[in-house]
C-alpha cells in the first residue's frame, strides 16, 4: 500500500500536516461566521446592532419588528444558502473523485436536470398543487434521473466515464423538455418556474431549513466516513480491488450519498450552478486531494460561497434582489481562475 | 487490512461536526424566538378585529382593513390596477415593467424590487395591505406576517377579473365600475369612428423580440375581442392555432422568418421592446426590415406598419388604455388624412 502510494500514485498533500489543514478550516470557518454576522445585520430594514444581538439571544428588543427581520427573514436565508452550498460542494467533491474527472459536478449525475424538469413540470402542468410539494417533486426528479444514469452507465471498470457521458446526454434531453415546458406554459407559472430555476433562497423560511437540515446532517458525515473509500477508488478499479475494496458496492454508496446531498439542495434552492464544480477544486488547491481533508474544506468553502453570494445578491442592488445562483459564478469564478493561474506560474 | 496505514487526520472529522453542532444550537434558540414573535403578531391583529372585513382570494381568506391606507403591490399588473383605481401605493416594483410608469406616477412610490419582492423593504414601509399575483405564492406565509396579503390569479386574458379582484380588496368597486364603463365607452366610440371599416380591417401584431405572434388569448387579444376587431382575423388565427395546436400556449406562438407573410394584415403593429435601450430596439427593427419577405408584406408596401411599446403585451387597465390610444391614433386618425 505504502509503496504504491509513494511510487506511481503520489498524492501531493501527504506532506501537508494536520496543522495546515486545521488552519485552513479555521480561516474558512471564521470568514463564514463573518458572512453570517453581516447577513444578519445588513439589509433594507434598518435594525440596531443591539437589537440583532438581543434578537439572536431571544431577549426583548427595542424595535418590536427586529426579531421578525433577523430571525424569520434573514437567518433562514443564511442557513439555507450555507446548507445548500455544503451539500453541493460535498456532492461535487465525491463525484469528481468517483469519476476521476475534474469537470464533474452534481449536474453530471442528472440531479440538476432531473430536479429542474420535475419542478417545472409541476409548476407549469399542475399549477394548483401547493408549493410545499415542490421540493418533493424536485427531489424525486433528481433521484429518478440519477438512477436512470446509473442504470445506463453500468457498474464495470469503464463506468465512471460512461456515467459522465450518459449524464451529459440525459441532462441535454431533460433540458430540452424543460425549455419546451417554459415556452408553452402560462405566463405566471412560467415566471414562478424561472425564479425557481435561477436558484434563489429569497422568501425561504424555517420550514425549508427543517426540510433540508436532516439530509445534510445525515449525509455529510456519511460522506466523511466514506472518504477513505473514495481515495481507494481513485487509484483505479484494479488497484482498489487489489486493496480489498468492493468497488461496485462502494461506488454505489458514494453515488447515493452525492445524489442525496445534491438532490436535496437543488430541491430546496433550485439549480445553483458552479458551486459543486468549483468548491472541491478550490479546496484541492488549499489542502490537496486526500478526501479526508478535501471533503470538510470543500464543504465549508461551498457553504461560504453560496452564503456570501446570497448576502451580496440581497444587498448590492437593493431593493432589487439577485438570485444567489446567478452570483455564485460571478463571485467564485474569478477566484477560481486566480487559483488556476497561480498554479500555472509555479 | 493495510488500510489503517493510510494517514488519517481524524481530527478533521470533528471540525465539520462541530460546525454543524454550532449551527444547530443557533437554530434551536432561533426557533423558540420565532414562536414568541408569531404570538405577538397575532395578538396585535386581534385587538383591531372589529375594523376588518374578509376577502376570499387565491390563497384562502384574508382579513383586510376597511380602508387600507398603505398598500404595497408586488408586480406590474396589480400596480396598474391600483393606480387606475386612484390609489397611490407606498411600495411597488418600478423596474422592468412592461408598462413603464411616468415620473409623476412614480412619485411617492418606493421601489420594492422586481421578480422577487424585497421583504425587508416591504416591512420597512409598514403596509396595511399587500397585493400581488399568485406568482408570489412561495412568499405568501412571510408576506402575511408583515401585513394582510391578497394574491390574485392572473393570465393575460383575465386582466379585467384581476382588476375587479384588486378593486374588491381595496374596497374601491364603484371606481372600478366607473373605470370599466369608461373603457367600454371608449370602445364604442372607436367602433363608431371606424364604422364599416371595422369589419374590413385585419390587424396583426408581431413582437420583434423572438418574432412572437400574438393571438386570441393574449392581453391585447382580449381588448381586440371586446372591440370586435379580431373577428375577421380570428378565422386566420383558428387555422394557425389548429395547425400548431401542440406548440401554443393560447396567447403566443413563434413565427419563423420564412413564414413572415403570416404576419401580414391591413395594419401591422410592431411591439418594440425598449427595456434594453432605444439603440438595441432600433437595431432589432433594422434586422427585421432586411428579412427578404418583409418588403413583400402588404402592410409594409402600404406604409401601415406602426411601432408600439411593450404595454401591448401586458398587463392591466393602464396598458389597456394605451392600447386603445394606439388603435385610435393609427387606425382612426390616419384614415382622416387620406
Amino acid at each position: 500500500m505504502i509503496t504504491i502510494q509513494n511510487s506511481k500514485f503520489k498524492i501531493q498533500n501527504l506532506i501537508l500536516g494536520k496543522e495546515s489543514v486545521t488552519r485552513v478550516l479555521l480561516v474558512v470557518l471564521l470568514i463564514t461566521l463573518a458572512v453570517l454576522g453581516m447577513s444578519l445585520s445588513l439589509g433594507d430594514y434598518p435594525v440596531l446592532p443591539v437589537d440583532i444581538v438581543k434578537a439572536v439571544l431571544s431577549l426583548p428588543t427595542l424595535d418590536p419588528e427586529s426579531p421578525f427581520v433577523v430571525i424569520t427573514l434573514r437567518l433562514p436565508r443564511v442557513l439555507i444558502s450555507w446548507l445548500v452550498g455544503v451539500g453541493l460542494a460535498v456532492s461535487g467533491a465525491i463525484l469528481q473523485g468517483l469519476t476521476r474527472n475534474p469537470l464533474a459536478d452534481p449536474g453530471i449525475v442528472g440531479v440538476n436536470a432531473g430536479a429542474a424538469f420535475a419542478a417545472v413540470t409541476l409548476i407549469v402542468l399542475f399549477p394548483t398543487v401547493p408549493t410545499m410539494y415542490l421540493p418533493f417533486a424536485a427531489f424525486g426528479g433528481a433521484f429518478a434521473m440519477a438512477c436512470l444514469i446509473y442504470l445506463l452507465g453500468g457498474t464495470g471498470e469503464k463506468s465512471p466515464l460512461r456515467l459522465v457521458l450518459v449524464g451529459v446526454a440525459l441532462a441535454a434531453i431533460m433540458g430540452a423538455f424543460t425549455t419546451l415546458m417554459l415556452t408553452f406554459g402560462q405566463i405566471n407559472d412560467v415566471s414562478r418556474a424561472l425564479v425557481w430555476l435561477a436558484g434563489s433562497v429569497a422568501g425561504k423560511s424555517w420550514e425549508q431549513v427543517w426540510q433540508l437540515l436532516p439530509w445534510i446532517v445525515i449525509f455529510v458525515p456519511l460522506a466523511l466516513l466514506l472518504a477513505r473509500e473514495l481515495d481507494t477508488l481513485q487509484l483505479g478499479d484494479a488497484i482498489a480491488k487489489g486493496l480489498g475494496s468492493r468497488v461496485t458496492w462502494q461506488r454505489s454508496k458514494l453515488l447515493l450519498v452525492s445524489v442525496a446531498l445534491a438532490g436535496s439542495s437543488v430541491a430546496i434552492a433550485g439549480t445553483i450552478g458552479f458551486v459543486g464544480l468549483m468548491a472541491p477544486h478550490v479546496a484541492r488547491r488549499l489542502v490537496g486531494s486526500i478526501h479526508q481533508n478535501l471533503l470538510p474544506v470543500a464543504a465549508l468553502i461551498g457553504g461560504l460561497l453560496v452564503a456570501a453570494a446570497d448576502f451580496l445578491g440581497r444587498t448590492m442592488f437593493s431593493p432589487t434582489e439577485l438570485p444567489c445562483g446567478l452570483l455564485t459564478a460571478a463571485l467564485g469564478a474569478p477566484y477560481f481562475i486566480y487559483l488556476m493561474y497561480q498554479k500555472r506560474r509555479r | 487490512m493495510s488500510k489503517s496505514r493510510v494517514p488519517i487526520l481524524w481530527k478533521h472529522k470533528i471540525q465539520p461536526l462541530l460546525t454543524i453542532g454550532l449551527f444547530m444550537v443557533l437554530l434551536l434558540c432561533a426557533c423558540s424566538q420565532t414562536a414568541t414573535h408569531h404570538q405577538k403578531f397575532t395578538s396585535s391583529q386581534e385587538s383591531t378585529l372589529a375594523n376588518f372585513r374578509i376577502v376570499k382570494h387565491q390563497m384562502g381568506e384574508t382579513k383586510l382593513p376597511i380602508s387600507p391606507k398603505r398598500v404595497v403591490v408586488l408586480d406590474g399588473a396589480s400596480t396598474e390596477a391600483v393606480l387606475a383605481l386612484g390609489v397611490k401605493p407606498v411600495g411597488a416594483p418600478l423596474k422592468f415593467l412592461s408598462y413603464p410608469l411616468s415620473q409623476k406616477q412614480q412619485a411617492g412610490i418606493e421601489d420594492i424590487g422586481a421578480r422577487t419582492p424585497n421583504l425587508e423593504k416591504i416591512l420597512a414601509l409598514k403596509p396595511d395591505l399587500i397585493l400581488g399575483l399568485s406568482d408570489n405564492q412561495e412568499m405568501y406565509g412571510l408576506l402575511s406576517h408583515i401585513a394582510p396579503t391578497v394574491l390574485i390569479n392572473y393570465s393575460y386574458s383575465t386582466w379585467k377579473e384581476m382588476f375587479w379582484s384588486v378593486a374588491q380588496a381595496l374596497g374601491e368597486t364603484t371606481v372600478a365600475k366607473q373605470w370599466m364603463s369608461q373603457y367600454y365607452k371608449r370602445i364604442s366610440e372607436f367602433k363608431a369612428s371606424m364604422s364599416n371599416r371595422l369589419a374590413l380591417t385585419h390587424i396583426s401584431v408581431l413582437r420583434i423580440a423572438g418574432y412572437t405572434m400574438f393571438i386570441k388569448g393574449s392581453f391585447f387579444g382580449n381588448i381586440l375581442n371586446d372591440i370586435g376587431l379580431l373577428n375577421s382575423l380570428s378565422q386566420n388565427l383558428d387555422a394557425l392555432t389548429s395547425r400548431r395546436s401542440i406548440f401554443t400556449n393560447g396567447y403566443v406562438y413563434v413565427l419563423s422568418p420564412e413564414l413572415l407573410n403570416e404576419a401580414d394584415g391591413d395594419a401591422l403593429f410592431l411591439i418594440s421592446d425598449t427595456s434594453f435601450g432605444l439603440a438595441s430596439a432600433q437595431k432589432a427593427r433594422e434586422q427585421l426590415q432586411v428579412q427578404p419577405l418583409w418588403s413583400k408584406l402588404k402592410a409594409v408596401q402600404q406604409g401601415k406598419v406602426y411601432i408600439v411599446g411593450s404595454y401591448w403585451v401586458c398587463c392591466g387597465p393602464l396598458a389597456a388604455n394605451r392600447v386603445l390610444d394606439d388603435l385610435s391614433k393609427y387606425l382612426v386618425e390616419t384614415s382622416y388624412l387620406k
